[in-house]
């Protein structure tokens, strides 16, 4: 489980730190990367920015992201990820506050592959992580990775 | 100067006379248009009856003239017959006188040598055939010698004949009245008596010729007299002495009192229509009296032959003028139909042309006409008269710099010469008029021009329309048009901000709520052994209240999602939907006993997601108020009570106090306290806000632990 690295696209310090525990208490423990904004997030996965330089073989195997971010919107995010080769096939996972019925909408149109409302109860919040582990980091199969150009 | 005058003055008088009488007439002839049967009948009378007066004229003169050509002709036949006649003993007396005044004759008659101066007559018979016998006798009256001789005779005296007292008279040639013959065959005779003088004029003699009338008769018969007309002679004492019809043989018939017989042998000649006592028939009869002998003639002829021709020709004048009165009365007819045709057709149009006057003048559009050439007004209707404030005296002969301004003038006039140059109609969509008494108002106006026959424009005619008030209506609407979307959009940037909130609240406010029980979480985890029961229990406090305001933030959402979102009408099988939702919350607690009876067949008309979210809340209730009630009953069904009809959701739970039934449906009021019923007070504010955009009503009857039963309609 060691090389299946989960990126983090939370702007929210508190958040972060709650998804962080979570992930703690259910002892996932592959390597997280957290991405403050958008741009960050498209900097991680493009090799852009901060993130220049950095080695493209290597990619998320999932990304929980949020929607409501500074500078690039979540939707955004999505859009970029899925008109793109390199990374059209990775498993985003949408974690959110939003029940709105036009983000579920959009997300989904957009190729999300699962959409999760961040429950307020935190024992709730940390069941659907730890659900959320075991299914994208353990039973799913993902996509042939391919070697970057 | 003063008598051309007076022929004028005259002139006029007599004008006015005839269009009187032409006037009249024409009254008359709509009258009679108008199907006046007098009038119609006064018109035929009128024109027929000079017709028949002039028939009757002709009829009558034609017949007075016919018959007096009839009866003048047969005057003349008379008097032609009497000359005849006359010639005729003429002729026998100047023989007679010839024989008689022979040198031998009269020699030998001297001498009493009366045979031997007979023997020298012998010849005369033979070379005047008509005459029958000649015989001398002495100036007694004495028969002396005779040829052819009678015996009988000879020697016998017969101064009693008539031929003897006529010459014995004063011994001129005497004609003799008719006798009859001495002798046997004793036919009638004439005789013609000469007396026979010596040269010393002694009478010594008479020389008698005597005639047979059947010579008369002969003579009566070579004058031509018609088809049935015959010539009678009368002798001077009204004995018949020759006629055709009748033998001149036996008795001697005497006419002396036939009326013409008498007026003839008074010397008197005529024509008289008398009526024929012998053969029962009217006949004409001229008489004409023979001169110097006393006699008459008399031609007679039946009026049925005499006045054949008159009564044909007369015949003939009827059919030609009957033919001249049919003709006249056909014409009439005609000349009648022609003219009250024109006169009718004349009325229709004077009708048309004040119809077209009144459509023109009551014509709510103002409608003006000008000539062609000066665009002077010639017409201006009642409605221009309103509009513009000018009465049509003031206007017609006018132009418009005589009423507008300069400027005003100036355009309409340069409209005109343009409509009037390319002959076609100009819309002038807007205009200003400075009126008498509205001072500026705005005309819609159409003009065109009014060609003659040959394209030449005559008129330009103008209809306007007074827009000032639709224009300021139209201003008015536009202005609060665009107040309106003003207003839409400032609705729809105030909808966009409400959701933008909306979606704020939903995200945001979470967060906060989400590091308030996380880190209370945390700090029960990590500090568990630093933490009193108390303490835990604050904590655990602070983890409800936050993940109550979550779900308070969740519903309050909720809410407003039901009213923004968009409305579809379609068929809602509210039976499965009831159903469905039943087994849901069976489902989240399937230990509960509780029956739920759902009707058959309900179906609404309404927006399928509200509807769902109502019943669901509908249902909700129900199932969290019999929670304490075991064995419980949730009902979903269709009720009709006083006339009202409506879809309930009945219960036997807990119920509530009817008293406090108004705060029922306001959002976040609660009539249960949350530690008995969970809740926010959402869940029937959310029911009421969808059942009233479907326009339907909501409302609630219950009893304190009786249950309650909710009603809606759609």
């Amino acid at each position: 489980m060691g090389d299946k690295i989960i990126l983090l696209v939370e702007d929210n310090p508190d958040d972060e730190a709650l998804t962080l525990r979570a992930l703690k208490k259910n002892n996932i423990q592959n390597r997280v990367v957290v991405a403050r904004d958008g741009a960050e997030a498209l900097d991680y996965f493009f090799g852009t920015g901060a993130y220049a330089g950095r080695n493209m073989s290597v990619m998320p195997t999932v990304t929980l992201l949020d929607l409501k971010l500074p500078k690039v919107d979540g939707l955004e995010v999505l859009r970029r990820l899925r008109g793109d080769e390199r990374t059209r096939n990775l498993p985003v996972v949408i974690l959110t506050s939003s029940k709105e019925e036009q983000d579920l909408l959009n997300g989904y149109k957009l190729g999300a592959n699962s959409y999760i409302r961040k429950p307020v109860d935190f024992n709730q919040f940390t069941e659907s992580v730890r659900q959320l582990g075991l299914y994208w980091l353990v039973l799913n199969e993902p996509p042939p990775r391919r070697e970057a150009p | 100067m003063i008598e051309l005058r007076e022929n004028l003055a005259c002139k006029r008088r007599l004008d006015s006379v005839f269009t009187g009488i032409a006037k009249s007439f024409r009254r008359v002839l709509l009258k009679a248009a108008e199907k006046n049967k007098p009038i119609q009948a006064a018109i035929v009378v009128t024109i027929v009856s000079p017709v028949l007066l002039i028939a009757a004229f002709a009829y009558f003169a034609t017949y007075h003239d016919l018959t007096e050509f009839t009866l003048s002709r047969r005057q003349s036949i008379a008097s032609l017959a009497a000359t005849a006649l006359e010639y005729k003993f003429d002729r026998l007396t100047d023989i007679g006188i010839a024989l008689a005044t022979r040198v031998r004759s009269r020699q030998l008659i001297g001498e009493g040598k009366w045979d031997e101066a007979i023997a020298t007559l012998k010849s005369v018979r033979e070379d005047f055939p008509f005459i029958d016998r000649v015989f001398l006798a002495d100036p007694t009256g004495t028969l002396m010698a005779d040829t052819p001789v009678l015996a009988e005779v000879r020697g016998k005296n017969f101064a009693h004949r008539d031929w003897y007292q006529g010459v014995s008279h004063n011994w001129e040639p005497y004609i003799s009245n008719v006798y009859q013959r001495a002798a046997e065959p004793r036919y009638n005779v004439i005789a013609v008596s000469i007396p026979i003088r010596t040269e010393e004029k002694t009478i010594v003699g008479i020389l008698v010729l005597q005639v047979q009338l059947d010579a008369l008769v002969g003579w009566s018969k070579s004058i031509e007299i018609g088809a049935s007309g015959f010539v009678y002679f009368v002798d001077r004492k009204g004995q018949l002495a020759a006629h055709p019809k009748i033998s001149s043989e036996g008795e001697i018939i005497d006419y002396s009192t036939v009326p013409v017989v008498q007026k003839v042998l008074r010397g008197q000649s005529g024509v008289e229509i008398v009526l024929n006592p012998l053969e029962q028939e009217e006949q004409i009869a001229a008489y004409a009296p023979v001169p110097k002998t006393g006699w008459g003639v008399v031609a007679a002829e039946s009026t049925r032959t005499a006045f054949a021709r008159r009564d044909e020709n007369l015949k003939g004048l009827l059919i030609r003028y009957g033919l001249i009165f049919l003709v006249s009365c056909i014409l009439t007819y005609v000349i009648l139909h022609v003219l009250s045709a024109r006169e009718r057709a004349e009325a229709e149009r004077q009708r048309f042309e004040k119809l077209l006057n009144s459509v023109v003048e009551n014509n709510p559009v103002m409608i003006f006409l000008k000539d062609a050439k000066e665009l002077r007004f010639v017409l201006f209707n009642k409605a221009a008269e309103t509009i513009t404030g000018y009465t049509r005296e003031a206007v017609i002969g006018k132009n418009d710099y005589d009423l507008f301004p300069t400027e005003e003038a100036d355009f309409f006039t340069a409209k005109d010469r343009e409509v009037l140059a390319q002959r076609a109609a100009v819309d002038i969509a807007e205009e200003g008029i400075h009126t008498k008494h509205q001072g500026l108002r705005l005309l819609h106006t159409r003009k065109m021009a009014l060609l003659d026959p040959d394209g030449t424009p005559q008129y330009l005619l103008g209809v306007s329309e007074d827009i000032t008030e639709r224009k300021r209506a139209e201003e008015s609407i536009r202005r609060l048009n665009a107040e309106l979307q003003n207003q839409s959009i400032q609705l729809q940037a105030a909808n966009k901000e409400l959701e933008a909130f909306s979606y704020s609240v939903s995200h945001d406010l979470r967060a906060p709520l989400r590091s308030i029980d996380g880190f209370s979480q945390a700090l029960l985890e990590d500090y568990a052994d630093k933490l009193d029961e108390e303490g835990k229990n604050n904590l655990q406090r602070v983890r409800a209240s936050s993940q109550h305001m979550a779900q308070l933030i969740d519903d309050l959402l909720k809410l407003s999602r039901v009213t923004r979102s968009e409305m579809r009408r379609e068929p809602v099988d509210l039976t499965a939907m009831a159903h469905a939702l039943a087994a849901d919350l069976q489902s989240t607690a399937p230990e509960r006993q509780i029956t739920f009876v759902i009707a058959d067949g309900l179906v609404a008309q309404g927006d399928t997601a509200l509807l769902r979210i109502a019943m669901e809340n509908l249902l909700d209730n129900a199932w969290k108020y019999t929670s304490k009630h075991p064995g419980a009953q949730i009902e979903f069904g269709f009720s009709r009570n006083n006339g009202q009809s409506a879809y309930f959701v009945r219960d036997d739970g807990a119920g509530f106090d009817m008293t406090y039934a108004d705060k029922l449906f306001g959002a976040f009021q609660r009539l249960h306290s949350v530690t008995e019923f969970k809740g926010t007070g959402i869940g029937l504010a959310t029911v009421q806000r969808i059942i009233r955009r479907h326009g339907g009503r909501v409302w609630a009857e219950a009893k304190v632990n009786q249950g309650a039963t909710f009603y809606f309609t759609l």
